[in-house]
């Protein structure tokens, strides 16, 4: 267990510095944004306001601004798709960097007196970390984020939302952004799953190599048609179970796909892996 | 002891290994010998469960592999295992945080005796000193056995003179070495055992010292004989 | 612990980014204030199996929640599990809780229920197949409420592949009778015929027994409803249609209409011109009759919003009070006229009709927390009962906004 939290621990410090300089410019980008589509919206009242248009006319035409227009603007969205651009390229690159990294530190993990299904988990551990700080760097720059447009735009042109508002309300966000507890530990217990799923494809690649890539797509779609089995039987039934229910079964069809993940990875470190 | 039976490896439809068998004790240097793609590399891959072997089977003082063969084997393999950015103080740390069997002491006696700067870049060093690093991190397990996997090659003399005045030092005694090469040289007067390996086979397993008492032969004339049939 | 402070902090900060934010979500929503009905008149325990639904807040940010005598719960409160089911005082989670096997398999939210003190049906419609010849079967499923555990299955396909649904089903000695409306475009013709049709079929032998068209229209531009009564699931001794012009041809009259005439004279040509029509008819379920509904003058203008099998009840409101008119279908007249006193700041939010009640839901307009239920004996048109919604801790704050907006039943 110490083993497994220094595994973790140390995976963690491999990324942190390009994590940190990640999350920072999550932030810096989106501050400026804020900046930027604040002034653009003053200027538009500065020049109604030139052409004579009174406060309420100006208001018809163009509107009172929220934080909704810098949520609903690239400089919001675009980093926020940084962050998963980055998640999802390092699923791959924190078990291939390991073998064609400058050192091939893969033999050290192998070599340590530990289960080798720790560097698993520790590496999943580590994407979750790392998306869960995107997340809350997010939450917590939100509510900054608001402050600062109150400060640009004057009390009269200005509606505040809340984070809260905004984010749970946005819908390109609503996949990332839960507005309750048990939705959010349930759509990322199955996002890590699913993360779990593909590295167990890529121990299948690293272990049979090109042979190993059939395999591995194998495997990621089998456990994708597993986790889905309650539709099928539900179908089969003749639409037998309630909603509810069949969200039951989803959770419990995505534990028996994360214990045959991790199962298999375990088998695959054990028996068939090759350096 | 580690048990090497009947080990058979293929890649694809060739075979590798096909059927070896050797053993190595503890306080012996026991060496394997062979052409480049003997599979000398692939052997102590399979010792430490880095490659899966296709027949056959691998004992470790009478065990199969397991998480705490590690603690009792220790593999220097011929590129360094360490990340680049790591500085050899913290590769000292790192071992020490992971390995029960890490000795302190002996890893800063080794620090001194190859002049290692504990504030080097693993990827600062140079050729002969990462060489030199990842025996510190071999070395410096309080392990039965130690796997080398061509300790010498591309490294200049100094260098390899430094590194075979380990293997008559303290450092190594009472423990078993598995070392490979496949230049004999250097370091024939300190190996207690040959295994010459051909077409993934044993063809010859002697311990040198019998072999120079009985029929008079150095580890390189049993090489000629058995090679140039 | 110093190799281990960057892990920790980014454990930290994700620690309290995200449970301050669920943290902060779980305190509000358990910050939202209760209500509850007080009864100022009348026997408390007729309410007793009574909710009201409203939304707590301003839309889009306004919460869902039950108000009943004892207190109010939120949507938002319940599991995440339990928020997949319907409200807790509803009908549907009624039958869930008491018959879940009966529902099993059956399409959830659209379907057609009747009940009575020995028999529970549901019947649903299901589509298949492609869209130019979709195959529209109709599955009723059926329990003595006694035996509880059999249940009895009838499918049926339906003949017509043009547009029908589902909007009733009765029960008369041992038939059941599926009601359905649709339409049909007939090409050739270019005509759209509006029909409502009935489905017999026999619960002991579990067979369907026949397919009787009741109504049908040809004229341009009508369209036919059923009403709806209060409590959908109960034996109803009529079931009532509507037939109306839709709005298409009134405008097209309009157009006509000179603009420079004067208010109350284009009014007069508009009516000139085209009569609407607005026929009502009544099926009578036991004889499988129909006849059009033959309306006094006064209630010809006026539309019937509410129906309780037997009763058709016309609403009309001014600035300060409400007239209800009862018109009993059988005997073909206004049995009682009832005048709901309700102040020109009090919208009625919802009317609802049951076993000779009249529940009237009141809000005061503009909307604050102030709302309030009135009971009516229809025979007598007296108040029966008088409950205000409070707030349990008695606070009002400015912002408040409860919306009233229906009242359900749990028996």
């Amino acid at each position: 267990m110490t083993r497994l939290f220094k595994l973790i621990n140390f995976e963690f410090n491999r990324i942190f510095k390009i994590l940190l300089v990640l999350l920072i410019s999550v932030v810096t980008i989106q501050m400026v944004g804020t900046v930027k589509i604040s002034l653009v919206y003053l200027n538009e009242i500065q020049h109604a306001l030139e052409m004579g248009m009174s406060i309420e006319e100006i208001h018809t035409n163009y509107g009172q601004i929220s934080f909704q227009r810098v949520t609903g603007s690239l400089w919001f969205v675009g980093p926020i798709f940084l962050g998963i651009v980055s998640v999802l390229f390092y699923i791959f690159l924190i078990w291939y960097r390991d073998w064609y990294g400058k050192n091939t530190f893969i033999y050290r993990l192998l070599t340590l007196p530990t289960e080798r299904i720790n560097i698993y988990l520790a590496k999943l551990v580590t994407i979750l970390l790392m998306t869960l700080s995107f997340v809350s760097i997010q939450i917590i720059a939100m509510p900054l984020e608001i402050k600062l447009m109150s400060w640009i735009v004057p009390e009269q042109h200005y509606i505040h939302i809340s984070a809260r508002e905004a984010l749970t309300n946005h819908i390109e966000l609503s996949f990332i952004f839960k507005s309750t507890f048990t939705e959010f530990a349930i759509w990322y217990g199955i996002g890590i799953i699913s993360v779990a799923m593909i590295f167990t494809g890529i121990l299948f690649e690293r272990s049979y190599r090109l042979l190993g890539i059939g395999l591995g797509i194998g495997y990621i779609i089998l456990s994708v048609l597993l986790f889905l089995m309650p539709v099928w039987i539900h179908i089969m039934l003749d639409d037998y179970f309630y909603p509810d229910e069949l969200y039951k079964l989803f959770i419990l069809s995505a534990l028996v796909v994360f214990a045959l993940s991790t199962w298999t990875a375990s088998y695959l470190l054990r028996k068939k892996i090759r350096v | 002891m580690i048990e090497v039976r009947n080990v058979i490896k293929k890649y694809g439809r060739k075979r590798v290994l096909n059927g070896v068998s050797f053993t190595a004790n503890k306080g012996e240097i026991t060496c394997l010998i062979g052409i480049n793609g003997a599979g000398k590399t692939t052997i102590l891959n399979a010792i430490c469960g880095l490659t899966p072997i296709h027949g056959g089977e691998i004992l470790i003082n009478g065990k199969p592999l397991s998480k705490q063969t590690f603690e009792q084997v220790s593999y220097i393999p011929d590129t360094i295992t360490m990340l680049p950015q790591m500085r050899i103080q913290d590769v000292m740390d790192f071992m020490g945080d992971f390995y029960d069997s890490w000795n302190t002491d002996r890893a800063e006696q080794i620090l001194e005796f190859f002049k290692l700067n504990r504030n080097d870049k693993i990827a600062s060093l140079s050729k002969g000193n990462t060489a030199k690093a990842n025996l510190l991190m071999g070395l410096s397990l309080d392990v039965d056995f130690i796997l080398m996997d061509e300790p010498f090659s591309g490294i200049d003399i100094f260098s390899r003179e430094q590194i075979a005045e380990v293997f008559t030092s303290h450092l190594i005694e009472d423990r078993g070495v598995i070392i490979t090469t496949h230049e004999i040289q250097d370091i024939e007067h300190l190996i207690d055992k040959a295994v010459l390996l051909e077409d993934g086979v044993v063809r010859m397993e002697f311990l040198t010292e019998e072999m120079r008492e009985k029929e008079g032969k150095s580890v390189v004339d049993v090489m000629r004989e058995v090679y140039q049939q | 612990m110093k190799k281990y402070w960057k892990m920790l902090s980014m454990m930290l900060v994700i620690f309290l980014g995200i449970g301050t934010f669920y943290i902060h979500y779980a305190l509000a929503v358990h910050s939202y204030p209760n209500f509850k009905i007080e009864t100022v008149e009348g026997d408390p325990e007729m309410v007793e199996n009574l909710a009201i639904t409203a939304y707590y807040g301003v839309l889009p940010y306004a919460s869902p929640l039950q108000i009943t005598n004892q207190g109010s719960f939120y949507r938002a409160q319940e599991s995440f599990f339990d928020s997949m089911k319907s409200m807790p005082y509803s009908y549907d989670r009624k039958i869930r809780d008491e018959y879940k096997h009966v529902l099993r398999g059956i399409h959830h939210g659209w379907n057609t229920y009747y009940e009575d003190d020995q028999y529970l049906v549901i019947v649903s419609l299901n589509t298949s197949g492609y869209y130019t010849q979709p195959i529209r079967e109709m599955e009723i499923r059926y329990l003595n409420k006694e035996s509880k555990k059999t249940v009895k299955t009838i499918s049926h396909r339906l003949n017509r592949t043009d547009f029908a649904t589902i909007h009733d089903v009765q029960v008369i000695g041992n038939n059941i009778i599926v009601f359905t409306i649709g339409w049909d475009y007939d090409y050739e013709q270019e005509k759209t015929t509006v029909f409502a049709d009935t489905y017999t079929f026999n619960m002991a032998e579990a067979k369907f027994v026949e397919h009787v068209t009741i109504l049908s229209d040809q004229r341009e531009h009508i369209e036919l409803n059923p009403l709806y009564e209060s409590v959908h699931w109960r034996p109803m001794p009529y079931i009532v249609y509507r037939l109306k012009e839709e709005n298409r041809g009134v405008e097209r009259v309009q157009a006509n209409v000179d603009p420079e005439a004067p208010v109350n004279e284009t009014e007069k040509d508009v009516q000139e011109a085209k009569e609407p029509i607005n026929d009502l008819y009544a099926y009578h379920v036991e004889t499988g009759t129909i006849k059009r509904i033959e309306l006094p003058t006064e209630l010809k203008s006026l539309e019937v919003n509410l129906f309780d099998g037997t009763h058709l009840y016309f609403v009309s409101s001014s600035n300060d009070h409400t007239e209800v008119k009862v018109f009993n279908i059988s005997e073909e007249r206004v049995i009682h006229e009832l005048t709901i006193d309700n102040g020109p700041h009090e919208d009625i939010n919802h009317m609802f009709v049951d076993n000779g009640l009249l529940y009237v839901l009141e809000q005061e307009n503009p909307p604050s927390t102030n709302a309030s239920l009135r009971i009516f004996n229809m025979e007598t048109g007296e108040v029966v009962y008088r409950g205000e919604i409070v707030r349990e801790d008695g606070k009002s704050e400015e912002d408040d906004v409860l919306n009233v907006y229906e009242i359900n039943f749990r028996e």
